[in-house]
């Protein structure tokens, strides 16, 4: 397993765009193709967005991100400091009902994430750090 | 550097008079989490100046996330209470994946022709 530890230390929502990249650049560098390059970065941008915004409030919080990649598969797993979060308990959300005009439509981006990756898994460590790894399958 | 999200606006009438007046945001950077509320903003603004029908130009966004899904959403919602809508107009590929991904395709207009789009806005009578 390739591992490269992509980021580890503080961010705000400022910081997002060039975690993208860094994640891009390296998932690239390991020969992955297009598809699954981006779509892995969608996934960095969604969980991202939601532990700055959620988890951190807006306010800056430490965060890791690191990148493995073998031949079969790439997963990313990114560890943060916020209230418990498990995202493999979120119930998936309908999308027929977002585009209503009633519709709020929160719970997209997971939604995204969830239809993006072929497995997620969460762990909460003894020491306060949500643990959250996603995993795309390389074709 | 951060996301940039670059938004430039035009109107078209379509070549017959009943034809809708329609605002095209050609958007081009980063539909993302710190630059959709400049979509929101932007759309917000034209909406209150009585517009109700935009055509939304994807085909220079790089990259979009869920926030700039809502976004579009929700100016979709607001033009829906004018009596109006709003569709879209050649996604890239990156806003295609997202679109696709999420069966948003299903519930917007999509087209590959600017004219094409302009005129299906006219009002069926």
């Amino acid at each position: 397993m390739d591992s490269i530890c992509i980021y580890s230390g503080e961010v705000d929502i400022n910081d997002i765009h060039d975690l993208r990249q860094h994640t891009e650049h390296a998932l690239k560098q390991r020969g992955l193709d297009d598809d699954t390059c981006a779509s892995l970065v969608i996934v960095v941008e969604e969980w991202l967005s939601n532990i700055v915004n959620y988890a951190y409030q807006g306010k800056k919080g430490e965060l890791e991100l690191k990148v493995d990649v073998n031949d079969s598969q790439a997963r990313i797993c990114i560890r943060d400091q916020g209230p418990e979060f498990n995202i493999t308990s979120v119930k998936a959300i309908q999308i027929k009902d977002v585009n209503s005009p009633d519709a709020k439509p929160g719970g997209l981006g997971i939604e995204l994430i969830r239809r993006l990756v072929d497995d997620l898994d969460y762990s909460r460590s003894e020491d306060g750090w949500n643990q959250s790894c996603f995993r795309r399958n390389i074709q | 550097m951060g996301s940039t999200l670059n938004i430039s606006i035009s109107t078209h009438q379509g070549d017959d008079k009943l034809t809708e007046t329609v605002t095209v945001l050609s958007l081009k950077g980063e539909l993302d989490s710190s630059t959709y509320k400049d979509l929101q903003a932007k759309a917000e603004e034209i909406i209150s100046e009585d517009t109700k029908n935009i055509l939304i130009d994807m085909s220079g966004l790089n990259f979009i996330g869920s926030a700039g899904l809502r976004a579009i959403h929700t100016t979709s919602n607001s033009t829906k209470e004018k009596g109006g809508s709003v569709k879209l107009l050649k996604p890239s590929e990156a806003s295609q994946r997202v679109l696709k991904t999420l069966g948003f395709d299903q519930f917007f207009e999509v087209f590959q022709d600017l004219d094409k789009a302009i005129d299906s806005f006219k009002p069926v009578h």
